[in-house]
């Protein structure tokens, strides 16, 4: 029974499947026997062709035999024009469970495009065995050739199978290259060489490929062959599949070989093998240092902007493109940097890849919806993206250049709606916004570093000067006032001030003289330096000649205090301006004695 | 003055009008967007001791300019602890929005002698206050010795001492914190904090470039910060640079 391949090799299968299902699909039930014993088993083939993806096949479950066995096979068979058809093939092991007329339901092919089944087969069973077996129904397609032949020996039989050795037909897995650095293409590819006729393979499993990322350069559909010699022999070289490997992390890497089912030597003598390609060894090597960038490859990067000139609020795409020969999952697309009038919006970024020959060729396209927000002119600066090239073995770089971009006022200052950018309203107006740090400073005054705002003995200072001067300014007042000038003065206001409040009107005559005579003999005490309170005038004047005060002085106290008595005991001459002249006159006495 | 030039080459003085060309060449270097440029030129006064405001904010500035959040806020905090104005204000304030860490709490907890420090000027509420102070000793010789309107002069006496008063306490206040309180500011990217003075186990969480932090004290190579809402934790000190 042919190998089922694994999951990897039927998914290999599938594309030729898909590619090559243009005809209508088909499917075929056959049974290897028409009369069977009840202690017989007997086989059913169901093949299915061209089977459409999504295509369910119901297999038939007959009332009166039982299921024994289930095997399915898969093979890809050459048509006219050295075409590769698919045909999946089912086979049950039945055992009949009653004497009589068994029936075969038919199979079914469920699919997309519609239903398609079988016509059903009828068996007879009869009881026990049957021995020898009736002669078997040859599969459609696959006639005995001997049966044309009666009697004809098989020792002279002219399709006699001839071995075919492994180098008659054999899987060659190849890479282009061994010795690569991350992120550079090896073109892997495998290939069936026949130097005798294929008429089928299947069964393919193909290896795991840890470590690198994939992509399918050439999946022929249908498969052709070219002749080729290799190692001095002639050839049909079958390319089943070629791949773009790119490794991820340096390190040495083997790639396992692949498996292949083949059905070689014809239709007729025809044998069916088993090859297995041969394993490769890459070694991936470190990237040299010298940039900050794991590209690979040769790569041209540009820039496009929609408009170079664009009102204040109104968007306008900048697209940057890195195309080259290499895988694009190592691209980083240098971010605009666009100055901070400018929002930029990304669109987010598309990848292509297309194959010329045998070279992957990506492109990354980068867009950006760029929305000036203040008027000016404004410079998208250049970029630059670094990449190894293997071919020179040495970094490269591709750049481009700065460009302007003019802001001008919009035509209308009012705002427009809210645009599609995000759902930000681009308002046209030049928008002066405090989102950019203030200027520097033009000019400097320069002060040591560490310096205290004001230095603390200058704050003493000034804190305590208006203290220190009050309390000089107090101690100089207070000592003054000890002085005789200072205390005359003093007597002499005081006075002045006694004096003042006698002028009182409404003060009693008794009253107002005998305060007087107090005042004047209290000033008088105070001159003198001794107590003259309750002296009689002849010791008042006695007192005032030892006190050195003038013989006119001493005249003119007399007189006052005299004038003090009479009018103080005979009120009758007491009268508002005699009071008044009296108030003068002692004061002028007063004064006169400084 | 020989010797005094030796002096001044031996320490890397610049004479004023040196200082002044190499400002005007950052300046310059900072119109045309070198700012890097404009930074070395800066950092080369403040190494030679001829700092200020001017100086420390443009540095700051330039610093700014190129996202490096760390030295920008360092240096635009001393150039507002060095005179302040209001292009360092605001430059401090994209400097904070720029900044990485959210500090949940921090009006509250900082404390009332810090805010009212941070509040004032330590410099004008100085003067402030020994203007008043020698007005209320004028006040109060006017109301000895003028006979008139001896009211309003007392009045004004009491009112002129109780302002001097308050704004002494403002200005002892202000010079209080800035010598008792040290602050620092991260100025690595970022930087994990521990509950002990060690890097064992987990951080209990980040700070990032830019955040300033009051230094409670050092060992070990730690430094217990303190955030604005009282949350503390250790950090290595290479991270942090005192203000």
């Amino acid at each position: 029974m042919a190998r089922i391949g694994s999951a990897r090799g039927a998914l290999a299968l599938l594309p030729l499947c898909a590619a090559v299902a243009v005809a209508a699909p088909t499917i075929e039930m056959e049974s290897d026997v028409r009369r069977v014993g009840l202690d017989d088993t007997f086989q059913v083939q169901i093949s299915v062709s061209e089977a459409p993806e999504g295509a369910e096949l119901v297999l038939p479950q007959p009332k009166d035999a039982q299921v024994l066995g289930r095997s399915e096979s898969t093979a890809l068979s050459v048509g006219t024009g050295r075409t590769l058809q698919m045909t999946r093939s089912y086979t049950l092991t039945m055992k009949p469970l009653r004497v009589g007329k068994l029936t075969i339901p038919p199979a079914v092919l469920k699919s997309p495009t519609g239903t398609i089944k079988t016509e059903s087969i009828s068996l007879d069973v009869v009881a026990g065995r049957l021995a020898p077996a009736a002669p078997r129904a040859q599969p459609r397609g696959f006639p005995d050739p001997f049966q044309m032949f009666g009697g004809f020996g098989r020792q002279n039989d002219p399709f006699e199978q001839q071995p075919i050795g492994p180098n008659d037909v054999f899987l060659r897995a190849t890479v282009d290259k061994t010795d690569v650095y991350p992120g550079e293409q090896i073109t892997y590819t495998v290939s069936v060489y026949a130097a005798v006729e294929v008429t089928s393979v299947d069964g393919m499993k193909a290896p795991r490929l840890d470590g690198f990322t994939t992509a399918d350069l050439k999946t022929p559909s249908p498969i052709t062959s070219e002749p080729q010699v290799f190692r001095g022999r002639q050839y049909q070289v079958y390319l089943l599949r070629s791949r773009a490997l790119f490794a991820l992390r340096p390190g040495t890497y083997t790639i396992a070989p692949t498996e292949l089912d083949i059905a070689a030597g014809g239709f007729f003598g025809g044998q069916k093998l088993s090859r297995t390609s041969n394993p490769l060894t890459l070694n991936v090597r470190q990237l040299p240092k010298g940039e900050d960038s794991t590209l690979v490859g040769k790569w041209t990067m540009s820039r496009t902007i929609a408009s170079h000139q664009v009102a204040v609020g109104e968007p306008t795409q900048v697209t940057v493109k890195v195309e080259g020969q290499g895988n694009s999952l190592n691209i980083k697309v240098p971010p605009l940097n666009a100055p901070a009038p400018l929002k930029v919006y990304e669109a987010g970024a598309k990848d292509a890849s297309t194959v010329r020959g045998s070279v992957l060729t990506s492109t990354r396209t980068a867009e950006y919806t760029v929305v000036p927000q203040q008027t000016g002119s404004f410079a998208l600066p250049a970029l630059r993206l670094a990449y190894f090239n293997p071919e020179s073995g040495s970094w490269e770089s591709t750049a481009v250049p700065a460009e302007q971009l003019t802001v001008v006022p919009a035509a209308s200052a009012a705002p427009v709606a809210p645009s599609a950018v995000g759902g930000v309203a681009a308002a046209s107006k030049n928008q002066l916004t405090a989102a950019n740090p203030a200027p520097p400073r033009h000019a400097a005054s320069f002060a040591a570093i560490g310096d205290q705002p004001i230095a603390p003995p200058l704050i003493w200072v000034a804190a305590g000067a208006p203290v220190a001067l009050s309390l000089v300014a107090l101690g100089f007042i207070a000592v003054r006032r000890r002085t005789p000038q200072a205390s005359s003065a003093q007597r002499l206001r005081d006075a002045r001030k006694a004096i003042a409040n006698l002028r009182d009107p409404t003060l009693a005559p008794t009253e107002f003289y005998g305060q007087l005579e107090s005042v004047v003999v209290a000033f008088l005490s105070a001159h003198a330096k001794r107590p003259l309170q309750g002296l009689t005038r002849p010791e008042i004047m006695t007192a005032l000649t030892a006190a050195k005060v003038e013989p006119a002085a001493c005249t003119r106290v007399h007189a006052t205090l005299e004038r003090c008595e009479v009018e103080r005991f005979a009120p009758g001459l007491s009268s508002p301006a005699g009071r008044e002249s009296l108030l003068n006159d002692a004061l002028a006495v007063m004064e006169g004695l400084g | 003055m020989i010797i005094a030039m030796a002096v001044a080459v031996l320490v890397g003085q610049y004479t004023q009008a040196e200082a002044q060309s190499l400002f005007a060449e950052a300046n310059t270097a900072h119109a045309s967007g070198d700012y890097a440029t404009a930074q070395a030129r800066l950092e080369k006064l403040v190494a030679s001791g001829m700092g200020g405001a001017d100086v420390l904010y443009n540095l700051g500035t330039a610093y700014l300019n190129q996202g490096q959040l760390g030295p920008a806020a360092l240096y635009l905090e001393r150039a507002k602890r060095a005179g302040g104005g209001r292009d360092i204000d605001f430059n401090l304030s994209l400097v904070r929005d720029r900044q990485g860490d959210s500090v949940i709490g921090a009006a509250n907890a900082t404390p009332f002698t810090q805010r009212l420090a941070e509040a004032t000027d330590e410099r004008t509420v100085t003067v402030a206050a020994v203007l008043t102070w020698w007005g209320a000793f004028a006040f109060w010789w006017a109301w000895r010795a003028v006979r008139r309107y001896r009211g309003a002069l007392l009045a004004g006496t009491i009112l002129a001492f109780t302002a001097a008063f308050v704004l002494a306490v403002a200005a002892i206040n202000a010079g209080w914190v800035r010598s008792h309180v040290v602050e620092a500011i991260v100025m690595v990217p970022d930087v994990k904090v521990f509950d002990l003075p060690q890097a064992l186990g987990k951080a209990s969480f980040e700070m990032h470039a830019g955040l300033k932090v009051r230094v409670m004290e050092s060992t070990n190579g730690f430094t217990r910060i303190r955030l604005p809402n009282a949350v503390e934790g250790w950090a290595t000190s290479a991270a942090l640079t005192i203000l």
